[in-house]
C-alpha cells in the first residue's frame, strides 16, 4: 500500500476507497482548490476538504501538497491517477491563456453558441 | 483475491486517527510486537457426556516493545499533553503519573507483517486492525548498560466501527486484511 506522508505533520495517509457517489465532489473540490487564488480560497477549501475526508488533521498546519494528497489518497487507486493529471492540464490552460489571451476562446465560444452564418460582430 | 498468506513478524505499527482517510501516526522504533486473542470456553455437562461449548468472555492484548522514546506515543497513550517551548534551549515535556491517565484514553492501532502468497511467492501485506485499546506505557532499561526502550500493553474493547468511521457489519475487537503490494 502506499504511503503518502504528510509533510505539515509526523502523519501519514494511504490511498482508501472511493464510491461513485463520492467522486464528483471530489472532482468539485479539485477543480475548486486548482481555481482558488486567494489565501482566503485556498483556506476555505482546504478545510473544506480536510474536513470531509480526514477530519482528524488540522487544515492550518497542512501544506497544500498535503491537502491535495487526501484528494488523491480518498479518489482511490482507479481514480487518482486520473485527478494527478489535473493540475498539468490546469497549467496548460492556464499557459495556453496566457500566452493567446482570451480571444481565441471567445472566438471558439461565439462559434459554439451562434447559428451557422449568423453573423455576431455587428451586435 | 489474497485470501492466504505466509506471514512473518509484526515489523511496524501505527496509530490509526479512523476518517473516509485514514491517518496514520507510525511508532517508530519498533523492537517487537506481539497481540493475543482468547476466549473463555464452558462444557455444559449432561447424561454423563459433553452436550455443549460455550465461547465468552473475548479479550485480547497488544504488546509493542519500542526503541525510540516519543513524547506523541506516550501523550497518545496517556491522555496527558506534550507542552513545547522555543527556548533556547527548546525542550517538549509531559507529566507522568497524573489523574488523567487513570482515565482510559482510546486509540485505534494497526500493525504490518511482512507477508507473501504461499503459492507464487509475491509480495503481501497483512494488516492487524485493533479498533478500540486501552494501553500503558512504562520505561524500561533506566540502568546503566541498558537500553532505553518504551514497553507498551494494550487491551481491546469492541468497537461498532471501523478505520474509515463506518459502521462494522458487527461490533468487533479488530480486523485482519491481506493487501497484494
Amino acid at each position: 500500500m502506499k504511503e503518502i506522508k504528510l509533510e505539515g505533520t509526523n502523519k501519514s495517509i494511504e490511498l482508501s476507497s472511493c464510491k461513485a457517489k463520492e467522486f464528483s465532489r471530489i472532482w468539485q473540490q479539485a477543480l475548486d482548490y486548482i481555481q482558488a487564488a486567494s489565501d482566503e480560497g485556498c483556506a476555505e477549501i482546504a478545510a473544506e476538504i480536510v474536513g470531509d475526508w480526514a477530519e482528524s488533521l488540522d487544515p492550518e498546519k497542512l501544506t497544500m501538497d498535503d491537502v491535495w494528497s487526501i484528494l488523491l489518497a480518498k479518489a482511490g487507486k482507479a481514480k487518482a491517477p486520473v485527478l494527478a493529471k489535473l493540475p498539468e492540464l490546469a497549467a496548460e490552460a492556464v499557459g495556453f491563456l496566457g500566452e493567446k489571451g482570451l480571444a481565441p476562446v471567445i472566438e471558439a465560444m461565439e462559434m459554439t453558441i451562434t447559428e451557422p452564418g449568423e453573423d455576431i460582430s455587428q451586435e | 483475491m489474497p485470501k492466504k498468506v505466509i506471514g512473518f513478524g509484526f515489523e511496524r505499527a501505527d496509530f490509526v486517527e479512523a476518517g473516509a482517510v485514514p491517518v496514520f501516526s507510525r511508532l517508530e522504533g519498533v523492537q517487537e510486537a506481539d497481540l493475543s486473542y482468547d476466549m473463555d470456553t464452558v462444557e455444559v455437562e449432561g447424561d454423563d457426556d459433553i452436550i455443549a461449548y460455550w465461547h465468552h468472555n473475548q479479550k485480547g492484548e497488544i504488546s509493542i516493545k519500542a526503541a525510540v522514546i516519543d513524547l506523541d506515543v506516550y501523550a497518545a497513550i496517556t491522555g496527558n499533553t506534550v507542552v513545547s517551548e522555543a527556548g533556547p534551549p527548546a525542550y517538549d515535556e509531559i507529566l507522568f503519573g497524573t489523574d488523567t491517565e487513570l482515565q482510559p484514553v482510546e486509540f485505534m492501532l494497526r500493525l504490518k507483517q511482512r507477508a507473501k502468497d504461499p503459492g507464487n511467492s509475491s509480495g503481501r501485506d497483512r494488516y492487524v486492525f485493533i479498533f478500540r485499546c486501552i494501553g500503558k506505557i512504562k520505561p524500561v532499561g533506566m540502568k546503566k548498560g541498558e537500553a532505553a526502550v518504551v514497553d507498551i500493553t494494550a487491551n481491546m474493547l469492541k468497537s461498532a466501527t471501523g478505520e474509515y468511521g463506518d459502521a462494522l457489519s458487527e461490533p468487533a475487537f479488530g480486523k485482519q486484511k491481506i493487501i497484494e503490494q
